[in-house]
């Protein structure tokens, strides 16, 4: 196997009792709360049904195989409110700096369809990165970085599944080279830099698919969104990145100080391109140029999650 | 309001009719030249439909002559009738409504509950009148292709009551919003040169009413407005749907609303700064007159 290009595991995860764990939680729970230098738990094949919280920093989880090393857990945001703990709402909740995913499957299994199901959320986290995954759910909110102020995210080579809002984002977050696939006729993007205006969500390099007339994205307050070099379905509405407004009671509005921020680089739809996703990166604050658009850009050189350090 | 009447409507039987309606219905299909109503003091308690045109409906008095009548758009739907869903029902064009109050009179605030409305009514003049509703849409003039023009009026309504299709000039009028939703609206989405004029016109409501919205396309000038304190920090939003998003209207335009010295009396928001030059052909306020509004094709201000 490839496991040579990983490090070297410090605790291993084996559901059939063959490694030093034969739950995630009981090795996340190992490592001092101080931890200060990267731990990597190796997750051997199998399946994990539960949810696992992170709340030490410098944590690696690395699956064995992307596909046959799934964590899995049915949960409902609407079930969680009603009986909260101190686990959280997500299959895997992050409370924690320096966290890496990599290489495995995380999947809500929640049955119904849009209802808030989600794969990886944290209030807290940051400088997260997930890597080489599936993340999945037939509901909304998959991937659920909520950290607004300040939190960075780093997602790379990833399949993304989910209803509404799947992919939805507070704070910084870059993502490239993933797929991203929408159950219903709904928003798959979403993000919030009402907390921090220099906010933004870029993807580079990624497919969008789902269901016919799926949207693209919405947004409820301030938001910024830059789309390089992605590719959307025939199957996408013609309905730009859209403000999300209240029939009935406009007082609910999200701030909205800042206006549409959504600008796209070499964009293109399977069918024909929508107006509204031609190139406008230009009129982004700066002008930046496509290669401009890197992750330490991204995060206003606080954080490169490329470098080898 | 010195044309002699052609015909008097008087409640208690002084005129040659005693309803609007009876008046309206004797004048000749294809009729061509103007009909003047005058609309003696009393109240009217019904609903009407115009369907002549060249036909001015004329208040003795503005305050004391009431066409009213109470019904909410959604029991009309229950069983639709031939004349319609508001006090004043419009098919026709080059009407003119002057110096009287349009009331429905249903008690419930929000539903729609329309005072004027139509849907291939074309230039029609409405001024020195009170329009009063406390539901939605009380002024509703919605022929996608069509031009409307309201000048000295005072008008109440719940959510969009100020909410034309097409062209619309509207000066020297009052809006009160008694909920907390929008008080204007438009649809401009026939093409891209519709749009709803607001020049002079002074804006209040309950405390956290909104200026306005819009679902599709749309265009709103407005120049020389004030705002009372109780209006809310956010501009004329898109309305989209949370559920539904394919219910979301046609935006093709983005947003567009152009503002011209319009202040609100405590302070004024960011997004009402003056922006007219940024308008299509960079117009200057005094360019904003009614003629300008219906591209030359029609001038009220006769």
């Amino acid at each position: 196997m490839a496991a040579s290009i990983y490090p070297k595991p410090d605790l291993v995860v084996a559901a059939d009792g063959s490694g030093d764990f034969e739950t995630v939680q009981a090795a996340v729970d190992v490592i001092p709360a101080d931890n200060a230098k990267r731990k990597t738990i190796l997750i051997k094949r199998g399946t994990y049904t539960g949810r696992t919280k992170i709340a030490t920093n410098n944590i690696t989880l690395l699956g064995e195989d992307r596909h046959e090393t799934r964590l899995e857990y049915p949960i409902r945001r609407e079930d969680y409110e009603r009986n909260r703990d101190n686990i959280g709402r997500a299959v895997i909740n992050i409370e924690a700096s320096e966290i890496t995913i990599r290489n495995l499957t995380l999947e809500n299994t929640q049955d119904k369809l849009g209802s808030q199901g989600f794969v990886l959320h944290g209030a807290t986290l940051n400088r997260l990165m997930v890597r080489d995954c599936d993340l999945i759910s037939i509901g909304a909110n998959t991937f659920s970085p909520q950290n607004g102020a300040c939190g960075m995210y780093y997602v790379r080579n990833c399949l993304i599944k989910g209803a509404v809002d799947f992919v939805r984002v507070y704070g910084w977050c870059y993502i490239e080279d993933c797929s991203l696939f929408q159950f219903i006729q709904h928003a798959s993007i979403w993000h919030d830099s009402s907390k921090g205006p220099d906010g933004k969500l870029v993807l580079r390099n990624c497919k969008f698919d789902g269901v016919k007339d799926f949207f693209l994205g919405r947004r409820h307050k301030d938001a910024q969104f830059y789309l390089v070099d992605c590719t959307f379905s025939e199957n996408m509405h013609d309905e730009y990145i859209f403000r999300q407004t209240y029939p009935f009671q406009p007082f609910r509005n999200g701030p909205n100080l800042l206006r549409d921020r959504q600008y796209y680089y070499n964009c293109h739809r399977k069918g024909g391109d929508y107006h509204w996703h031609k190139d406008n990166l230009a009129s982004a604050p700066g002008s930046p140029k496509p290669e401009d658009i890197t992750p330490a850009w991204t995060f206003g050189g606080k954080w490169d999650p490329l470098s080898p350090a | 309001m010195t044309a002699r009447p052609d015909i008097t409507v008087a409640a208690d039987s002084t005129g040659d009719f005693t309803t609007i309606q009876a008046a309206l219905d004797s004048i000749p299909e294809g009729n061509n030249s103007r009909k003047t109503v005058l609309v003696k003091r009393g109240s009217y308690p019904s609903r009407i439909k115009i369907t002549r045109s060249f036909v001015t409906l004329l208040g003795e008095d503005r305050k004391d002559t009431r066409i009213e009548y109470a019904l909410r758009s959604e029991d009309f739907e229950k069983s639709p009738d031939n004349i319609g869903r508001a006090v004043v029902n419009i098919e026709a064009s080059d009407v003119i409504i002057r110096n009287l109050t349009i009331e429905n009179t249903q008690p419930q605030t929000g539903p729609h509950a329309f005072a004027i409305h139509g849907e291939t009514l074309d230039r029609l003049i409405v001024c020195d009148c009170d329009l009063l509703s406390v539901g939605a849409d009380t002024f509703a003039p919605w022929n996608k292709q069509g031009m409307s023009y309201l000048k000295n009026c005072s008008i109440k309504g719940g959510v969009d009551f100020v909410c034309p299709r097409g062209w619309c000039y509207m000066e020297d009028c009052s809006l009160f919003e008694v909920i907390r939703h929008a008080a204007l609206w438009h649809d401009g989405s026939g093409n891209q040169s519709q749009k709803f004029v607001i020049r002079n016109c002074t804006f209040d409501g309950v405390k956290d009413f909104f200026l306005g919205r819009r679902h599709h396309d749309a265009q709103f000038y407005l120049i020389d407005c004030t705002f009372s304190d109780n209006m809310s920090d956010e501009y004329i939003f898109r309305q989209t749907y949370p559920y539904e998003p394919l219910q979301n209207g046609i935006n093709l335009w983005g947003d567009r609303a152009y503002y011209f010295n319009c202040h609100r009396s405590a302070g004024d928001y960011p997004w009402h700064k003056n922006n007219l030059r940024t308008a299509p052909g960079s117009p200057k306020s005094e360019d904003v007159t009614p003629e300008w509004a219906f591209n030359g094709k029609w001038n009220p201000e006769l």
